[in-house]
């Protein structure tokens, strides 16, 4: 059985999505309703860009040897939720171009840190996985905005570049339309990816 | 794209003052463009060989010492001044000081098919469940049909305000990106940043549609500022206006009252509660100015809401 589940983690027998996934849903429609305290909070701030903050926090998120395998069906959702949240920008005046600089490399960060996440949950590479992702995803850019923002007080460089390297941050970055060229978290999300994958690939050889 | 053709007009004999143009072109030819002008101006024409066509065109030369042309650049054919108009009328400058119309800040929302798709989409993903990539698929589907899903109301829309005061009737438009002013309106936009660069474009292929249309990039707010031949009057016995949608008034004393919708002819509603009004409108007047403020049943064409805000100077 246990062998099974490391050949086709996809194929595991939980039949529906991360529960994980149906809040992020929640949260994301509750984003796109017209009520007037999510626009008094997030004002023209493009809802692609929170809804996609959400899905890549949701997808990416370590999961343990038991939690569902169906992180394709969560990606599958997301997808959803991003075309309803681009038509909602749309609608408020976004221009196509500005959209498209945040949904692809929402795409990305989607596939590759959700299938990280799926590849390492049954690996012995997931502790190292959930620590990159730790560190790299949510760890730094709060670590930074706690002693930036809270705390006040000035930043060494280090950290500053390693908060840079954040999908979550450059999804943050781009709700406010200040995100740079995505490059840096492109490869953190290629780095999580690969780990995963090489771990998983060594032990379907080791077990076959 | 045919190549430059350097058909050059010189128009010495034009006086370097803004006015506006009638331009008598003839075909083959696509588009012209004017040279010398501090507003870049371009006219789409489409004519066939042996077609001509007279049209109006805004002109706004850089200064007398230089020297105004035009410059052919797509086609063959020939273009000549027939005549030069006097520009509009100048917008005084107690308009100006006037806060600037903003569309009301309704939240945007999702058309019902919108939603319609996206439950299907979801619905479709989760029956999907058991062969995982197909789920993906399906979301992705989806997700390509609510971006393309086309928009049902215009994602930015004109707003305009027809002030009225001492200096008489005037609408002001305000649009983002793109706005098509009124025939009378001022041939040299403001922009909001100021010194954002814009372009006239003149579409003569409709002989009947006179239809010029002043464009800048998407985060460029364009003002338009034209005098209306419009008599407003507003006063407690009647409405000699227009029907309005809905109605404010303050007092000489700065009290704010909602009346709700007004009739044409009927008198003044009683002030009922509610009714919140956009923060710019109820800026703009001196203390001790009676001020009427109403939203129009209709807009004027170019614009997708409109207001009258009439501010009668205080007494004394």
């Amino acid at each position: 059985m246990e062998i099974q589940e490391r050949a086709e983690p996809l194929e595991a027998r939980v039949g529906r999505p991360p529960w994980l996934c149906l809040l992020a849903l929640a949260a994301s429609v509750a984003l796109m309703l017209p009520l007037d305290v999510v626009e008094a909070s997030l004002g023209e701030a493009p809802r692609l860009a929170w809804c996609g903050l959400l899905w890549v926090a949701a997808l990416s998120l370590p999961q343990s040897r038991e939690g569902s395998a169906r992180w394709s069906v969560g990606l599958g959702l997301g997808l959803c939720v991003l075309g309803l949240a681009a038509h909602l920008d749309r609608s408020r005046g976004a221009s196509v171009e500005e959209l498209w600089y945040i949904a692809w490399p929402s795409l990305l960060f989607a596939v590759l840190l959700g299938g990280a996440a799926a590849r390492a949950r049954t690996t012995d590479a997931a502790a190292r996985h959930a620590l990159l992702w730790l560190a790299f995803v949510p760890g730094a850019p709060l670590l930074s905005h706690a002693l930036g923002i809270w705390g006040g007080a000035s930043l060494p460089r280090w950290l500053e570049f390693l908060s840079e390297l954040s999908p979550l941050r450059w999804l943050a970055a781009s709700a406010v339309g200040e995100a740079p060229m995505p490059w840096l978290p492109l490869g953190v999300a290629v780095l999580l990816f690969s780990v995963a994958a090489t771990a998983q690939a060594t032990e379907g050889e080791g077990s076959a | 794209m045919s190549p430059l053709l350097s058909v050059l007009f010189a128009l010495a004999a034009l006086p370097a003052v803004d006015g506006v143009l009638e331009l008598r072109l003839e075909g083959p030819l696509e588009s012209v463009s004017l040279d010398g002008v501090r507003v870049p101006t371009r006219v789409i024409a489409d004519l066939a060989p042996a077609e001509s066509l007279k049209v109006r065109v805004p002109w706004l030369p850089v200064d007398a010492g230089t020297e105004p042309a035009l410059r052919l650049i797509q086609g063959q054919g020939g273009a000549r001044v027939e005549s030069v108009q006097a520009a509009p009328r100048a917008a005084p400058a107690a308009l100006a000081r006037r806060p600037l119309p903003r569309p009301i800040q309704r939240p945007a929302r999702i058309s019902a098919v919108g939603w319609w798709l996206f439950i299907g989409g979801l619905l479709g993903v989760m029956a999907a469940r058991r062969r995982p990539m197909g789920a993906a698929a399906i979301g992705a589907l989806f997700s390509v049909v609510l971006c393309a899903l086309p928009l049902t109301m215009p994602a930015r829309p004109v707003v305009a305000v027809l002030e009225v005061g001492s200096f008489g009737a005037w609408w002001v438009q305000v649009g983002r990106g793109s706005l098509e002013p009124m025939p009378s309106a001022e041939l040299e936009l403001e922009t909001r940043p100021s010194g954002a660069s814009w372009e006239w474009v003149v579409d003569a292929r409709d002989p009947v549609a006179r239809s010029w249309v002043a464009q800048a990039g998407e985060a460029t707010t364009l003002v338009a500022r034209s005098s209306s031949p419009s008599e407003v009057s507003l006063s407690e016995a009647q409405n000699s206006f227009q029907p309005l949608e809905e109605l404010w008034r303050r007092t000489a004393a700065g009290e704010w009252s909602w009346h709700g919708s007004w009739a044409e002819g009927a008198p003044l509603p009683p002030a009922q509660e509610g009714g919140l009004l956009p923060t710019w409108l109820r800026s703009g007047a001196s203390p001790g100015a009676e001020v009427w403020v109403g939203r129009l049943l209709e807009a004027p064409a170019g614009a997708q809401e409109a207001w009258v805000r009439v501010i009668l100077p205080g007494k004394g």
